[in-house]
């Protein structure tokens, strides 16, 4: 550990020293580094399935790097695409008029009348979008093979498709712990992709156990449409919320850096900043930098108006102190 | 979106760097949040804690971190370093957090901050270090926000002075002048301690989420 040379506790008593000594002896080793990476890249939107190309689509800087788990995920998801490939290939051949009735039933939009003869085709696509082999990914491919029935979303997801062939060459993304993490995987432990194992298997048994997995693969599919409008719909909040955090903290830093150059843009973009973001959790902070910009620009007695309640309610806050200090310079001036 | 953290990190150096942030400190590799989260968490989580925040708010907080992390397109190079950018984040959030929540500094004495050195090596090795890790805690809570974060990144997480200014977005002086002053506080408190010892959880507050 680095210490400050210039800088070192010299009048420490050895009853500090210890004190400080237990500090930097605990590590917080406990803490677990693969499960909150795993619940990161969740939030992230990299795992699972179809959350990867849209978190992947919010994010800002950093997307490259960030597909790049994706991609390294579609390393790890070859397994699972290409058992979605065999079961999509089993349905297509031997029950070619299944999968449109399948596909209207769930989707209510898919066009029946398509043959066996595109059901390869799809498969491969299902490759493509399972970047992190997650079976719900691969069940809807097989499901609902008709690329018309999403033509607008599947075409979204193959333009960004990750390619796994990429992944090696990714910059920052270790693609290969990032396929490696335990818990990235456990999205995939799912009954879809336990429907798909057993799918899988049934073409080497007999009719009956064909059939059998079928329905299985039916139901789990079922389930896995309404999980995956479910999770749909919290990914959809996630990523709004999110986005306005962005927005919120951007307009926050905007107003920042005017502070020093230009304090009446940075009054202005605070201004802004209040009424676009009321219930921010940069409030605070938001606060502070309009009573400071205001005492930059002259406006002592407004902000030391404003400042009085701001004051009482963050008695302690580091940002009402600032303002403090701010508002006791103007007064000596 | 082009999104940084600027102002705060400092890697606009140039005619916006921020409250005197020396243009550069330091040359390094950008980070993605996953890498920061994979090299930094245990670092994070360790400030977390020593700022006061309940072991069962760790979880939540990190992802907080790590998350705006992202958002900022993670970590640029530049006058902060990976670690001091990252405690500038979990600094506001934890401000943010407890506010939010109304948590005051301490929490119980025999809080789940420092739970977790239970029931490692030696018991009685254990039991001393856990009570060692509880009276620092005690010590810490003693000072307010800013100080507390100058004192456990500097004395506890052996960042540069030059580094943590960098980070939290103050100038050097400040930050050394904060040290100082913590210091002060904190040996006081260490020493306050012996002449006023407190029954468990006397200063305990509800934290409830």
């Amino acid at each position: 550990m680095s210490r400050d040379p210039f800088e070192s506790f010299n009048d420490a008593s050895p009853e500090v020293r210890a004190l400080i000594d237990a500090g930097i002896a605990d590590e917080v080793d406990d803490y677990d580094v693969e499960g909150g990476l795993a619940a990161h890249f969740a939030a992230i939107g990299v795992v699972p399935g179809a959350a990867v190309v849209h978190g992947l689509g919010a994010a800002p800087r950093g997307v490259s790097t960030l597909s790049a788990s994706a991609k390294g995920l579609a390393v790890l998801g070859g397994a699972a695409a290409s058992t979605a490939v065999l079961v999509a290939l089993w349905f297509g051949f031997a029950r070619p008029r299944d999968a449109p009735q399948e596909s209207s039933e769930s989707r209510g939009t898919a066009p029946k009348g398509r043959g066996g003869r595109d059901a390869p085709q799809e498969s491969s696509d299902a490759h493509a979008v399972a970047p992190s082999g997650n079976g719900a990914t691969a069940t809807n491919s097989i499901a609902a093979p008709e690329p018309a029935s999403r033509p607008s979303e599947h075409r979204g997801r193959r333009s960004a498709k990750p390619d796994a062939d990429d992944a090696p060459t990714l910059p920052l993304a270790n693609s290969a712990s990032f396929a490696a993490t335990p818990t990235a995987a456990t999205p995939m432990a799912n009954p879809e992709k336990s429907a798909l194992i057993a799918a899988t298997a049934a073409p080497e048994t007999n009719a009956e156990d064909r059939a059998t997995a079928k329905n299985d693969t039916e139901s789990a599919t079922a389930s896995a449409e309404s999980a995956e409008e479910r999770r749909d719909r919290a990914e959809k909040a996630q990523v709004k919320a999110d986005e306005r955090l962005e927005l919120d903290m951007k307009a926050l830093m905007q107003a920042k850096r005017a502070l020093a150059e230009d304090p009446a843009k940075a009054l202005s973009l605070a201004r802004q900043g209040e009424r676009e973001f009321p219930k921010s959790m940069f409030g605070e902070e938001r606060r502070a930098l309009l009573l400071l910009a205001m005492i930059r620009v002259g406006q002592v007695d407004s902000a030391r108006r404003l400042a009085a309640p701001y004051l009482a309610e963050h008695p302690d806050s580091p940002f009402a102190r600032r303002v403090r200090h701010a508002l006791d310079a103007a007064a000596t001036h | 979106m082009n999104f940084s953290y600027t102002g705060d990190h400092g890697t606009g150096a140039g005619p916006h760097s921020y409250e005197g942030i020396p243009a550069r400190l330091a040359d390094g590799e950008a980070l993605n949040s996953a890498e920061l989260f994979r090299r930094h968490a245990r670092f994070v989580a360790k400030f977390i804690l020593r700022m006061g925040v309940s072991r069962s708010d760790l979880d939540d907080l990190m992802q907080e971190v790590f998350l705006i992390a992202h958002r900022n397109g993670g970590y640029q190079p530049g006058p902060a370093k990976p670690t001091t950018y990252l405690a500038s984040i979990a600094f506001r959030l934890v401000h943010t957090e407890r506010r939010k929540r109304k948590v005051r500094a301490f929490v119980e004495i025999d809080d789940d901050r420092v739970n977790h050195a239970e029931g490692e090596g030696d018991p009685e090795t254990s039991a001393s270090h856990k009570q060692q890790l509880e009276r620092l805690q005690r010590a810490l809570d003693s000072l307010d926000e800013e100080k507390r974060a100058m004192f456990v990144l500097a004395e506890l997480q052996g960042e540069t002075v030059v580094s943590i200014a960098a980070g939290l977005g103050i100038p050097v002086d400040t930050a050394y002048s904060r040290l100082r002053a913590a210091r002060r506080l904190f040996k006081e408190a260490v020493e306050g301690q012996g002449d006023e010892p407190r029954a468990p959880g006397a200063l305990a507050e509800g934290v409830t989420r």
